[in-house]
């Protein structure tokens, strides 16, 4: 009853109440309907206690098995508890906390964002071939576009930035709206099974 | 036929990264129509109307949104407009403080003109709360002073109070998505909406603009090169456009040569099978 029913019954109940209060005038819907959504970003908060504690077991466990590359998992333990420390005792605006996400955070993920491009350009070298007619339009619309994108296009020929852009508005554009609007549709059908009880996910996995 | 180590490729990569970095080329580049759209959205701000700016990214994309950041905070200052900072992830606010020093250095008063509010949790719901009863999410800045206290913030009840909504946005990351404010931002409360993205995020945030359901879209570093280049106030983002430049010719020149092996390779093995 309290895991499934429950639960279940919340559901159908707010989220027909969410839908109707967007469609219907009334105003006793509308302030329930805004009182629900205040709520939501309070209860989502709390995704970051659960996250948390669900790192802290997985790495937890890997560090008391010695399992491969544990001693990373023990770095995550040492500036979790470093972030924590400092950004619940002193606050987020302190140098302390700052030199935390300045020096090691931001460096670290730009470190990691910029050796993209490096695996980037490897990859377009081995695997970006014309084996066929459909990947070879890809090659050329995209060569098209990468030149001209960037000020060396318009070196090679001033008309390089409205052909990629020509190729961004019409081809590229019409691809887009197909993922969007079948996204669109499956986005309010899994909602709709949802609010209805069909889809049960969000309650033990299963369906 | 033998191919190219991948290691030469990384040194290659990271020498014509770096050197037009320490030695820009100065290409030519012209302003696409985009940006001069948006620069139009921005430039119609009247005196005294605020403007919300979100940084919705973190540090993976500050390379590409950071320089944009500065330069519609630039802009906006101009414009002397009232800036309220938000972040739909937990990294943004961050990002926020360091971008909002341009204001600091332009005369600007933190309280007074502009205001970090720090992250909202809750992604789309957290839109959808804040548009409707902006105290219910918001109820004291990044530096813990509650809003009734900020005079920015005076008359700031609901989304409908601002005259321009701008999220910066990296996309896909179960936060606030730019499907996620065209949504709740455009649709539900009809406040106008502009978007900056990463070059990644570009081809899918189009339609939107095409739709007129965003005023704006600024698309990655070259934006915001031709951002700098309107303002006449040429930064970073001018700098990164000549390392851009010859990664890209690089990369051209990689796929050129392996698609030329890759056809040599072919003709080779037919005219072995023929023979």
């Amino acid at each position: 009853m309290l895991k499934r029913t429950l639960p279940l019954a919340l559901t159908v109940f707010v989220g027909f109440l969410i839908v109707f209060e967007y469609f219907v005038d009334i105003p006793a819907l509308h302030s329930a309907g805004s009182a629900i959504t205040g709520w939501m970003p309070l209860i989502q908060s709390f995704a970051v206690v659960t996250g948390t504690i669900n790192l802290i077991a997985v790495h937890g466990h890997s560090v008391r098995t010695k399992r491969q590359g544990w001693y990373y998992s023990l770095v995550l333990f040492v500036f979790l508890a470093a972030t924590v420390i400092v950004g619940l005792g002193q606050g987020t605006t302190v140098p302390a906390y700052r030199f935390l996400y300045d020096k090691i955070l931001i460096p670290c993920s730009s470190t990691m964002a910029g050796m993209t491009a490096f695996f980037i350009a490897s990859a377009s070298y081995r695997a970006f071939r014309a084996t066929n007619t459909d990947s070879a339009l890809l090659l050329i619309s995209a060569g098209l576009v990468m030149l001209g994108r960037v000020p060396i296009g318009e070196f090679v020929s001033v008309k390089m930035p409205d052909v990629a852009q020509w190729i961004m508005d019409i081809p590229s554009m019409a691809g887009q709206r197909v993922f969007l609007v079948c996204a669109g549709i499956g986005y309010i059908s899994l909602c709709l099974r949802t609010i209805v009880g069909i889809n049960r996910t969000h309650l033990s996995g299963n369906e | 036929m033998k191919s190219i180590n991948p290691k030469i490729i990384y040194v290659l990569i990271l020498l014509v990264v770096a050197i037009p970095l320490v030695r820009p080329f100065g290409l030519p580049m012209m302003v696409m129509k985009p940006t001069r759209d948006f620069y139009a959205v921005v430039d119609k701000i009247q005196p005294g109307d605020t403007v919300m700016m979100s940084w919705d990214y973190a540090a993976g994309s500050d390379v590409e949104l950071g320089p944009i950041a500065n330069s519609l905070l630039i802009h906006l200052a101009r414009k002397d407009a009232k800036i309220v900072a938000v972040s739909s992830i937990p990294d943004g606010p961050m990002f926020a403080e360091a971008s909002l020093k341009v204001l600091e250095g332009l005369g600007k008063v933190y309280g007074e003109d502009f205001v970090n509010l720090g992250f909202f949790a809750g992604g789309e719901s957290g839109i959808a709360a804040w548009a409707e009863n902006f105290k219910s999410v918001f109820r004291a800045d990044w530096r813990k002073t509650p809003v009734e206290q900020i005079p920015v913030l005076k008359g700031i009840e609901k989304a409908q109070d601002f005259a321009l909504i701008v999220s910066m946005n990296t996309g896909p990351g179960g936060y606030g998505v730019p499907d996620a404010w065209v949504r709740q931002i455009h649709v539900a409360e009809k406040v106008p909406l502009a978007l900056a993205v990463t070059a990644i995020m570009g081809p899918q945030t189009q339609p939107y603009l095409q739709s007129g359901q965003i005023q704006g879209l600024l698309i990655g570093l070259r934006s915001a090169a031709e951002y700098e280049k309107l303002l006449e106030n040429p930064g970073i983002a001018t700098a990164q456009m000549d390392a851009q430049s010859a990664a890209h010719a690089v990369i051209l020149a990689l796929i050129v040569i392996g698609n030329v092996t890759y056809l040599l390779d072919r003709k080779n093995k037919n005219k072995g099978a023929s023979a």
